[in-house]
C-alpha cells in the first residue's frame, strides 16, 4: 500500500541545533521562549528556567516546542488510477497522494496538483469513540475552529465552511496556494491556543443563533436511522436549545478531545508537494492532549470508523409482512410545510464496489418516481424512500394531543392509508418493473457526470472527493481508486444484477429483513390513521 | 419556463470570491492581449480588418501549446476558437459566444435580441426544440443562457465524456433555427417572464454613459413590434444576429488543445466560407473641443459624437423586421449630446440636456447637479470637466466612464476602483469626502462609476484622486493591480470561469492559423503588471473630462 518516498527532501530531517537533551532524556528546545530578550532579565530568565525545570515542569512546555520533521511517504501509489484512465472514468485524475504523518502524530494526506493556484485544506474531526461528548459541544467545536481560522487568516481572504458527515465533522479552508506558509502557520496557532474557552463560548453563541428549530423531517429521520443502527436518537440530535445548554467546561473538554491531532486527519489540496518544514512547525504548533496520548492510528479509517459499532435493538424486520416493524409515529405540535409524511428505510450491507453500485444505481433510478435517498459509509448503507401522506388538515392542539391519539379508534377505511397503500404498490411495482441497459446507463452517466460538473462549480477541490473517497472505502489502500473503481462498477451494472439486488434488498416484503419506517406530521389523528396500515408506536418529537 | 437561469453578466463564483475580498468587480473579466482598440483613434483599420477564413490545412499544422496558453483560431466559416486545457477534474467547459445584444435591437423593435436568445433554443431540423439543454443536463452538466447588452453566451459545463456530444450541438445550434410561430411565442414567453437583470444603471443612464443610443432601452422588455414579426422576418432577423461569423467557441477541456480543434474543425467544415464580423465595441466619443481646457478643434461641432458601434468589415444587424443587415458603421444613432459647458466655464453643469429617452419636460429648471458648485465665475477650472446629463435614479451625481470592451480596459477599470477606496486623504481635501467606486459589468459595455460625497466640488476632488493615482500613488495602483492579477488566476482555474474569461476577450485581427496565445495576454492580466498602460487601454479615466456626469432629473411639478 505505501512505498519509500523516492526523493528526499531538502529539508533536515533533524535540525540539531535546535534541540538538546534534557536531564529527562527529553529533546528541549534550547529557546523556551523565543519572544522575550534573556539580555534584559537574564538572572530572572535562568532562574525561572531552572525552577521549571526542577519542578519537572519543563518536559510539556519543551514539547510544545518540540519540532520533529514529519514522515513522509508515497500513499498508496499502485491504486491511484492513470489521468486518462482516471478522465475516463469520470474520477478526478490526481496523482498518487503522499501521507505525512507529524511529530505530534497529526495525519495528512497530501494531493498535489502541479501548478494549482488554489489550495484546499479539510480537518475531519471524528466525532465517534467519545461517549462523554455530545454532539452539541461537537458541533461548537468545529464552529470554534471555523471561526477562528477565518478569523486568523482574514488577510489570506479564506473561506472556511463547517460540514457534518457520518462520525466526522469537517472544516474545509480554501485559499490561494501563494498563501499556504500563512495559512498553515495560522492553523497552528488556532489549534495551539492554550485556553479555547473564550473562542467555544463565541462560537456556541454564533452556532445556536444561526441553527433554526427542528423540523419534523429531521426528527422522523433521527429516529427511523436510529431504529436501524442503533442509538439513540435524542442524542444524536443538535439543536439551538441543546448548543445553548452546552458548558464551557464541556466545550473545552470535547476541544480537548476532537481536536487532538492524534485523532483528527487533515487533507490538503496543494499546487505544492509535502512542504516537510511546515508541516514540521504545524506539529510542534500543534499540541497533543486528548486521551490517546498522542499515539493515534495511522490508517485513515481507523481514525475516522468507529472500532465497534452500535447495533438495532431487536431483530430485523420487513414491512407488511413477518417479521413486521411497527410504524413509529411522531405528531409535531404544528402542521409541517411540506406535508405529513411515511418515511421507509433500511439498512444495507455493502461489502464491495460492486454492491455499493448497485444500491448507487438502484437509488437514482427509483429518484426519477421518488424522494429516494442513500448514504454510504464504508461497507454500509442506509437506504430510505419517503412517501407523502394526503393532508387532512386537522391539526393538533399541543393540550389534548395525546388525548386525541388516544381516543381515535382505527380507521380502516381512511383515505390516507389507501394512497399510502397505493404508493407502496408503486414502489414494488417499480421494482420489479424491467429497466432497460439504456436506462441504467443513463442513469449512472447523470449520477457520474454530475458529481464532477457539482465539484467544479464548488471550486475542484480535491479534498471534497478524497473525504468521499473514504466513505467509498474498506481500507486506507482503496482510498485513491475508489470514485474510479465505483464508477466503472456503476457503467458495469446489468437489468439483471439489478433486478436481483432490488429483490434482495429493496422488497420490504420478500426481501432480507432490516426494515424500519417513520411517519411525521401535525394531524392529530395520524396515528390512529396509520393504524389501519401497521401497528404503531409514539415517539416522542 | 425553461430551467435556465438567464443572467447576464453574472459569474456567482468570481463575484463571490472578488466580493469575498471587498473588490468593487462582479463580473468575469474580459481578456485580451492585443492592443486595446479603445478609441476610434486606437482602432486602426488595420487593426480591425477582418480576418481572412483560415487555410484549409490548419489542422494539419503542430502547435504546441502550453499549460498558461490558450490556442486560437479561425475557421473557414468566422467562427473563432480558443481552447485551453484544464486537467483538474475531468468537465468540459463549452461556450459560444455570439457578439449581438440588445444593443443592436432596431429602435422599432425593442426586446428582439433577447427573444431571439431563447428562440435559438428552440432547435432547428437537428435538434429539437429544448435537445441542447436536454443533452447537457442529461449527463448531468449545467446550461445557461447569458443575455449581454452586446454578447449573447450559451454556456456548458460537462463531463468530459459529454464532450464531443457538446460540440457537435454548438456546431447545430446557430443553423437554421426553426421559426414557427408556436415557438416563436414559447420563446417570447420566457424572455418576458424574465427577472430585469440587476445592474448598478438605468438604461437612459448607460446610454448616456457609452454615448450609445442603442442601449437606451431595457432589452427584456418585448415590444408589439417583436411579437407580430412574421416567420420570414424571425428567420431574417435571425440569420443576421445569430450568425457563425460574428461567434466565438470557447473550450476549456482536459483534452490536448489541438486534438480538441480537430474535432472541431469537421464539425463546421460543411458551413460556407465567410469571413469574420463580430463587431468591436467601442465608446461612443464626446465632441472634440467638448472638454474643458481643450483646444476646440476648427470645424469641430460642439455636441455632435460618434457612433456607439464600429463593425469592421462586419455588419450590424438589421433594423427593421424583414431587412438585411444594415452595412457598416449604420448601427444604432447615438444618444443626443448633452450640451457641455463653454471651454473654460468650468460650469459642467449649466447647460445639461436630459439623456435619450429621458422626459424633457423633468428638466430642472435649476440644472446645477445638487452638491456641485461651479468654480468662481470667470475662473477656468484646472482640470477638465465631465459632460453632465439628466439621466439615472442616483439621489447623489455619478460620473461614470465608459469602459472600453477589452479585457486590459476591463481589469484595469476594477484596479482602478480599489486603489481609489484605498487612497489616503491628504491635508487639503475635505474631511468628510467619501468616494465610492463600483464597475456596472458587462463584457463589452462595462461602466465604471463614482460617487463623490462630502464636498462641494464633486469633479474636482475625483480629478485630485484621478491625478494623484496616475501620478505619485502609481505604486498604489501597482499593487491593487497585483492583487487583482492573482485573483483572476485563482478564478480562472475553474473551467468554466476560465471560458468566461475567453469569451469576454477582445474581437483581434487574426489569427487565421492556429496560435497558442498565453492566457494572463488573452485575459488581459499581462497588461496589469504596468501601471503605465492603464492610459493606453483606457484613455478615458486619466480624468473626468471623459466621463459623463449623471444627475437625476427632478420630477416634474404637478
Amino acid at each position: 500500500m505505501t512505498t519509500p518516498r523516492p526523493a528526499p527532501s531538502p529539508a533536515p530531517r533533524r535540525p540539531e541545533r535546535a534541540k538538546s537533551r534534557s536531564a529527562l532524556g527529553l529533546r528541549v528546545a534550547t529557546r523556551l521562549t523565543p519572544r522575550l530578550t534573556p539580555r534584559v532579565f537574564p538572572r530572572l530568565f535562568r532562574l525561572a528556567a531552572l525552577g521549571l525545570a526542577a519542578l519537572g515542569l519543563a518536559a510539556p512546555v519543551a514539547g510544545c516546542h518540540r519540532k520533529e520533521m514529519p514522515r513522509v511517504e508515497v500513499f498508496d501509489g499502485d491504486s491511484t488510477p492513470p489521468e486518462t484512465e482516471a478522465i475516463g472514468a469520470l474520477a478526478p485524475p490526481w496523482p498518487p497522494a503522499e501521507r505525512a504523518i507529524l511529530g505530534d502524530n497529526l495525519l495528512v494526506h497530501w494531493l498535489h496538483e502541479d501548478g494549482s493556484p488554489q489550495l484546499h485544506l479539510r480537518l475531519l474531526l471524528p466525532t465517534h469513540g467519545v461517549d462523554a461528548i455530545s454532539p452539541a459541544a461537537a458541533a461548537v467545536v468545529a464552529e470554534g475552529l471555523a471561526l477562528e481560522i477565518r478569523r486568523i487568516n482574514q488577510r489570506y481572504g479564506v473561506t472556511v465552511g463547517v460540514e457534518r458527515r457520518v462520525d466526522r465533522l469537517e472544516v474545509a479552508v480554501h485559499g490561494r496556494e501563494q498563501d499556504l506558509d500563512g495559512i498553515l502557520l495560522g492553523l497552528g496557532r488556532v489549534v495551539g491556543v492554550a485556553d479555547a474557552q473564550p473562542l467555544l463560548l463565541r462560537a456556541r453563541d454564533a452556532a445556536a443563533g444561526s441553527l433554526t428549530a427542528i423540523d419534523g423531517e429531521t426528527l422522523a429521520l433521527g429516529a427511523l436511522v436510529s431504529a436501524l443502527v442503533g442509538g439513540e436518537a435524542a442524542r444524536e440530535r443538535v439543536d439551538a436549545a441543546a448548543i445553548a445548554s452546552t458548558s464551557g467546561d464541556e466545550l473545552a473538554k470535547a476541544w480537548k478531545e476532537l481536536v487532538d491531532p492524534a485523532r483528527v486527519m487533515m487533507i490538503v489540496h496543494s499546487g505544492r508537494p509535502v512542504p516537510e518544514a511546515l508541516l514540521a512547525r504545524l506539529g510542534a504548533a500543534w499540541p497533543a492532549r486528548g486521551l490517546l496520548g498522542g499515539k493515534g492510528p495511522d490508517a485513515a479509517l481507523d481514525r475516522l470508523r468507529p472500532a465497534k459499532r452500535s447495533e438495532p435493538s431487536g431483530p430485523p424486520r420487513r414491512l407488511l409482512a413477518d417479521p413486521a416493524a411497527t410504524i413509529g409515529v411522531i405528531v409535531t405540535p404544528s402542521p409541517m410545510r411540506s406535508g405529513p409524511s411515511l418515511y421507509l428505510g433500511r439498512s444495507l450491507a455493502l461489502p464491495d464496489a460492486r454492491s455499493r453500485s448497485l444500491a448507487r444505481l438502484a437509488q437514482r433510478l427509483l429518484q426519477e418516481e421518488y424522494d429516494a435517498r442513500l448514504t454510504i459509509v464504508g461497507d454500509r448503507g442506509i437506504f430510505v424512500i419517503r412517501l407523502g401522506i394526503a393532508r387532512t388538515g386537522k391539526a393538533v392542539a399541543p393540550e389534548d394531543d395525546a388525548k386525541a391519539a388516544k381516543a381515535s379508534a382505527p380507521t380502516e377505511g381512511d383515505p390516507r392509508v389507501a394512497r399510502l397503500r397505493q404508493g407502496l404498490d408503486g414502489y414494488v411495482a417499480f421494482l420489479r418493473a424491467r429497466h432497460s441497459r439504456q436506462r441504467l446507463a443513463q442513469a449512472a452517466e447523470l449520477w457520474l457526470g454530475a458529481r464532477m460538473v457539482q465539484a467544479s462549480l464548488t471550486g475542484e477541490d480535491w479534498t471534497a472527493l478524497w473525504s468521499e473517497s473514504i466513505d467509498l472505502s474498506g481500507r486506507d489502500g482503496e482510498i485513491a481508486g475508489a470514485l474510479a473503481r465505483d464508477a466503472k462498477a456503476l457503467l458495469a451494472v446489468t437489468p439483471d444484477d439489478l433486478s436481483a439486488w432490488f429483490s434482495e434488498w429493496l422488497d420490504f416484503r420478500k426481501g432480507k429483513a432490516g426494515w424500519a419506517w417513520v411517519a411525521v406530521g401535525g394531524d392529530a389523528d395520524l396515528p390512529a390513521a396509520l393504524r389501519g396500515l401497521a401497528p404503531t408506536e409514539a415517539l416522542s418529537p | 419556463m425553461l430551467p435556465l437561469p438567464p443572467w447576464m453578466p453574472t459569474t456567482p463564483v468570481l463575484k463571490a470570491a472578488i466580493a469575498g475580498l471587498g473588490l468593487a468587480l462582479a463580473t468575469p473579466l474580459p481578456a485580451a492581449s492585443e492592443p486595446a482598440t479603445s478609441s476610434p483613434a486606437a482602432a486602426s483599420p488595420a487593426a480591425q480588418a477582418p480576418t481572412p477564413p483560415v487555410s484549409k490545412d490548419m489542422s494539419s499544422e503542430t502547435v504546441t501549446v502550453g499549460a498558461d496558453q490558450a490556442l486560437e483560431a479561425v475557421l473557414e466559416c468566422g467562427l473563432r476558437v480558443r481552447i485551453a486545457r484544464d486537467r483538474t477534474l475531468p468537465v468540459a467547459a463549452v461556450i459560444l459566444a455570439v457578439e449581438t445584444g440588445p444593443e443592436d435591437d432596431p429602435p422599432e423593435l425593442p426586446g428582439l435580441t433577447h427573444a431571439l436568445a431563447y428562440q435559438v433554443l428552440q432547435g432547428n431540423r437537428e435538434l429539437r426544440p429544448g435537445e441542447a439543454v436536454e443533452t447537457v443536463h442529461g449527463g448531468g452538466g449545467v446550461a445557461n443562457l447569458a443575455v449581454g447588452h452586446a454578447q449573447v453566451r450559451y454556456e456548458s459545463l460537462v463531463p468530459a465524456s459529454r464532450l464531443d456530444q457538446t460540440l457537435w450541438i454548438e456546431s447545430e445550434r446557430l443553423r437554421f433555427p426553426t421559426t414557427r410561430a408556436s415557438t416563436w411565442k414559447q420563446a417570447l414567453g420566457w424572455a418576458q417572464s424574465d427577472p430585469v437583470a440587476a445592474s448598478l444603471l438605468g438604461a437612459d443612464a448607460r446610454a448616456a454613459a457609452h454615448r450609445t443610443a442603442g442601449l437606451g432601452h431595457d432589452g427584456r422588455r418585448v415590444g408589439d413590434g417583436v411579437r407580430d414579426l412574421t416567420e420570414a422576418a424571425l428567420a431574417i432577423q435571425l440569420r443576421a444576429r445569430f450568425d457563425y461569423a460574428r461567434s466565438t467557441l470557447v473550450v476549456v477541456a482536459p483534452e490536448d488543445p489541438a486534438a480538441v480543434l480537430a474535432t472541431i474543425e469537421p464539425l463546421f467544415a460543411d458551413l460556407p466560407r465567410s469571413t469574420r464580423k463580430a463587431a468591436v465595441r467601442l465608446p461612443g466619443v464626446r465632441a472634440r473641443g467638448d472638454r474643458a481646457g481643450d483646444p476646440a478643434p476648427e470645424g469641430a461641432t460642439p455636441g455632435a459624437a460618434t457612433p456607439g458601434a464600429a463593425t469592421p468589415g462586419a455588419a450590424t444587424p438589421g433594423s427593421t423586421a424583414g431587412s438585411a443587415a444594415k452595412p457598416a458603421g449604420a448601427g444604432p444613432q447615438p444618444p443626443a449630446p448633452a450640451a457641455s459647458p463653454p471651454a473654460g466655464t468650468g460650469s459642467p453643469a449649466k447647460s445639461a440636456a436630459p439623456a435619450p429617452g429621458a422626459d424633457p419636460k423633468s428638466a430642472p429648471t435649476d440644472p446645477k447637479a445638487p452638491g456641485e458648485a461651479a468654480p468662481d465665475a470667470g475662473e477656468a477650472p484646472s482640470y477638465p470637466l465631465p459632460e453632465t446629463v439628466l439621466a439615472g435614479t442616483h439621489r447623489a451625481p455619478l460620473l461614470a466612464w465608459s469602459i472600453p470592451g477589452t479585457p486590459e480596459a476591463q481589469v484595469w477599470a476594477a484596479a482602478v476602483c480599489r486603489a481609489l477606496a484605498r487612497q489616503r486623504r491628504v491635508a487639503d481635501e475635505d474631511r468628510k469626502l467619501r468616494l465610492s467606486c463600483v464597475v456596472d459589468p458587462d463584457p463589452r459595455r462595462a461602466t465604471l462609476l463614482l460617487q463623490v460625497t462630502g464636498t462641494e466640488d464633486l469633479v474636482g476632488a475625483a480629478s485630485a484622486r484621478l491625478q494623484r493615482l496616475l501620478g505619485r500613488e502609481t505604486q498604489l495602483l501597482a499593487t491593487q493591480g497585483s492583487v487583482l492579477a492573482n485573483e483572476l488566476r485563482v478564478a480562472r482555474s475553474r473551467p468554466l470561469e476560465l471560458a468566461r474569461q475567453l469569451a469576454a476577450a477582445a474581437e483581434i485581427s487574426g489569427p487565421a492559423r492556429p496560435q497558442a496565445r498565453d492566457l494572463d495576454a488573452v485575459t488581459g492580466v499581462a497588461a496589469l503588471a504596468d501601471p503605465a498602460e492603464l492610459p493606453r487601454v483606457f484613455p478615458s479615466i486619466v480624468d473626468c473630462g471623459g466621463a459623463v456626469l449623471l444627475v437625476r432629473p427632478e420630477a416634474p411639478k404637478p
